[in-house]
């Protein structure tokens, strides 16, 4: 009996050292050997022992919280980046799953409008953008938190598993068990990569000048390409619809925003290290210009459609046949005298046809305005408008597609549409684009 | 009892010492008392069982440790380690020593409760209450 009794008491010790030493894994290492042989001299017992081990770590946690630092990691990078790339790692590795299923039961039916090689360029960019978006938010997180990092981890933790908990009630009787099983596995691109980043935060703490701009660099490049890619499903739509889904697809700029708000953690690492934070600020601002070459390019050849042919009055009174043009580029321009952004456009179309006139392009304006040639008349003298200009009609705007202002159309020397740009142009864009038509010559 | 007085230097002498204004709490007061009165032998478990000599209260590792991490911060103490004893399983101690300026804020708060209390007597006059 006595020596069940003096078991049990060795077991209840060790079982303590076991509670007061995990606990006292909470403190900094020198402060825990420090207060362990407090606790150990003073002899008070292991409940009383880990009810002050608990009230030290208390306390050290919330003179740790009581600065912004730990909340920007635990809110910003944590909850709103952490939270978005997850998503975007798991729709990713969901994404060849898809294809792959779909390819299985239907046969290559889906019409993305990408070819095989697109999709994976598209897939790949995205994939590696999310990789060292994981690792920056996991290293930028940890060096943030600091001290409070194991309480964020375990806080996200406690997320993580209250949201599987979540998908597991739900697919017991909603959805079936094999999508939850992709969502319940931490995606390896995300997951993998933010730990290894918070390892690194966490061993060797910051980086160096050189690691850190290296790290933003290579960042602002992969936003550039991922904005860049991610317009292709929208061009393809372009493509396979003949035109019909033109301008249904984001501007670049709204594809950028999502990726730059993702990418804040490596630009917060540049400044942090940088001697001159300005280069720092300089070197985010290159991804604007950098994505904006997301350029339109010209419908292939083969795929252009004709345009369609219409004879109106020019400001001079000849009659204006877009058909006797064939065998020059056209630039047809539809705007009015009142659009804010077509007054932007005219001077360059302006230059273009200066520049361009005698290697064979065409400068056409449509003008919408209501009024007719009595308000375009005066414009056009006053904007020193050479090319012709021609009033149009809602007839017309219909044939061309128009729905906003200024639309902007290329017609090749075969009188076949190869670009139709609604809003303003890149003018170095368009003038590439221009010169590209220009090179073409017609068999004759 | 006090919660926290605005330490001020009052004279010209003082105040090169104290170009900055100096919170101290009572129980920073309190742990920079016990420390400058056990002098070298001052460390965790010593003050605070000098702590709860003279207070006849109770005083936490939590309450002892953060302060004294305050008052470090502050540059009012400054800390080393120790030597481990057999009693204490081999762990080091905190050994904890008050600097100039931490003396001169003590003596400054000494000052401001005697100037406070100047010309009044605390009488007990039933139990838990006071009157003057």
């Amino acid at each position: 009996m006595e020596d069940m009794e003096e078991r049990f008491r060795s077991a209840m010790s060790r079982l303590r050292g076991f509670l007061l030493d995990g606990l006292s894994r909470l403190l900094e290492p020198d402060t825990k050997d420090i207060v362990i042989g407090d606790l150990a001299e003073l002899n008070l017992g292991s409940l009383r022992s880990a009810r002050e081990l608990c009230g030290l770590i208390v306390r050290q946690q919330v003179g740790l919280w009581s600065v912004w630092r730990p909340w920007l990691a635990l809110l910003c990078i944590a909850g709103v980046v952490g939270i978005r790339l997850n998503f975007l790692a798991s729709s990713l590795m969901g994404t060849p799953w898809r294809n792959l299923s779909t390819y299985l039961k239907y046969g290559p039916l889906r019409k993305s409008g990408l070819t095989a090689m697109e999709e994976i360029i598209v897939w790949l960019s995205l994939a590696v953008a999310v990789v060292l978006w994981s690792w920056t938010a996991g290293f930028a997180c940890t060096s943030l938190s600091r001290k409070t990092a194991p309480v964020t981890g375990t806080l996200l933790c406690i997320v993580w598993l209250c949201w599987s908990g979540f998908l597991v009630a739900r697919a017991l009787f909603v959805v079936p068990w094999f999508y939850v099983l992709l969502w319940l596995i931490p995606s390896p691109l995300f997951f993998l990569p933010a730990v290894l980043g918070a390892r690194r935060a966490f061993r060797a703490g910051d980086l160096s000048i050189q690691q850190a701009m290296g790290l933003l660099v290579v960042t602002v490049c992969l936003i550039a390409l991922v904005t860049w890619t991610s317009g292709w499903p929208q061009a393809a739509l372009e493509r396979w619809s003949e035109g019909v889904m033109h301008g249904g697809g984001m501007p670049w700029y709204r594809r950028l925003l999502p990726y730059l708000l993702l990418s804040w953690p490596a630009a917060w690492i540049a400044a942090n290290n940088a001697r001159h934070r300005s280069i720092a600020v300089l070197l985010v601002l290159t991804v604007l210009p950098v994505a904006a070459q997301s350029p339109d390019a010209l419908t292939p050849q083969p795929q252009r459609k004709e345009a369609p042919d219409f004879t109106l009055t020019d400001a001079t009174g000849h009659a204006l046949t877009l058909s006797a043009y064939k065998g020059k580029v056209v630039l047809l321009d539809f705007w009015a005298t009142w659009c804010g952004g077509c007054k932007v456009e005219i001077p360059w179309y302006v230059e273009f046809d200066k520049k361009y006139r005698h290697k064979g392009l065409a400068v056409i304006g449509v003008s919408m305005d209501e009024k007719g040639m009595a308000i375009v008349k005066p414009f056009l003298a006053q904007r020193k408008i050479e090319y012709p200009v021609v009033i149009g009609n809602d007839g017309l705007a219909n044939q061309y597609n128009m729905t906003s202002m200024p639309l902007t159309l290329l017609i090749d020397r075969d009188g076949r549409v190869a670009l139709s740009h609604a809003g303003v142009v890149d003018k170095d864009n368009f003038e590439s684009n221009v010169r590209t038509l220009l090179r073409y010559r017609r068999p004759k | 009892m006090l919660a926290s007085v605005f330490i001020l230097p009052l004279d010209k002498k003082a105040f090169q010492y104290h170009n900055v204004v100096i919170m101290l709490g009572e129980f920073e007061y309190l742990l920079l008392t016990s420390a400058a009165r056990l002098g070298e032998d001052a460390y965790g478990v010593a003050i605070r069982l000098d702590i709860e000599n003279s207070t006849g209260r109770s005083c936490s590792i939590g309450a002892l440790y953060t302060t004294l991490d305050r008052l470090e911060a502050k540059g009012l103490v400054k800390s080393s380690v120790g030597d481990a004893t057999p009693r204490r399983g081999g762990r080091p101690k905190r050994m904890v020593r008050v600097t100039a300026q931490g003396m001169q804020a003590a003596a400054a708060f000494y000052d401001t409760v005697l100037r406070a209390s100047r010309g009044i007597a605390w009488k007990t006059w039933k139990k838990g209450f006071v009157r003057p």
